[in-house]
């Protein structure tokens, strides 16, 4: 089924590529670079433009192919992508304080529990290390005795 | 026998707002075994020029220089 060309993006079918203009106010630099990285195994990206006013990635397939479809197809592809993209942040940016909360406390807990271990367990790990009453507990019991007898 | 064909030099321009200088740094380091690299810069672009140590392979080079610097970009959390 024949796709329709999304209007901000521009087929070049001579040279096989695509050029999707992007408004940096709807989508974010950092949701292009996103959306772009996912393309990377599929196509050679190139981003230029004015990241204040008018981004434009053009993205031309690796495989050598000039079929329309299939480059209108990648444009529709890409344009899903900057919009998953922009969700998945818009997303984070509300869930980050409940984030940091759950992080914090079991930060804590483990740093509590941490203490509680540390006070009863050494590192030895050869096992090597004797408790003083068993080396030295003998030898007290016997000076006990002597000091009673007398 | 064929003469070896000259190396190609191929020049890059990539936009200085979009591309950073550091992530290009390391992909010509990275690209050492394939071809030799140099990057300047002028007011708005870095001019990235490479030589193909071996025979011409066209713009793929190009090509997979510049996913290269992106991909550097992305996973060294500069962008």
């Amino acid at each position: 089924m024949p796709q329709k060309e999304a209007k901000n993006i521009k087929l070049n079918e001579k040279e096989g590529s695509i050029c999707i203009t992007i408004n940096p106010r709807i989508y974010p630099l950092d949701v292009v670079y996103s959306a772009a990285y996912v393309f990377l195994d599929r196509a050679y990206i190139v981003i230029d433009g004015d990241p204040k006013k008018e981004v434009v990635v053009e993205l031309r397939l690796k495989e050598q192919d000039n079929n329309p479809y299939n480059l209108e197809k990648m444009g529709n592809d890409f344009n899903n992508e900057l919009l998953s993209y922009a969700f998945y942040k818009k997303q984070a940016e509300k869930n980050a304080p409940v984030r940091q909360a759950i992080m914090q406390r079991a930060l804590l807990t483990s740093e509590l529990s941490e203490g509680i271990e540390n006070t009863d367990s050494i590192d030895d790990p050869e096992g090597i290390a004797v408790p003083w009453e068993e080396k030295y507990g003998k030898i007290l019991c016997k000076e006990d005795e002597k000091s009673r007898k007398k | 026998m064929k003469k070896a064909e000259k190396n190609e030099k191929i020049r890059i321009k990539l936009n200085k707002r979009f591309y950073k200088i550091s992530a290009i740094n390391e992909s010509i380091k990275e690209f050492e075994n394939v071809c030799r690299g140099r990057v300047e810069e002028d007011k708005d672009f870095f001019v990235v020029e490479l030589e193909s140590k071996e025979k011409a392979i066209g713009n793929i080079l190009k090509y997979e220089f510049c996913n290269y610097v992106l991909a550097t970009m992305k996973n060294n959390n500069l962008v």
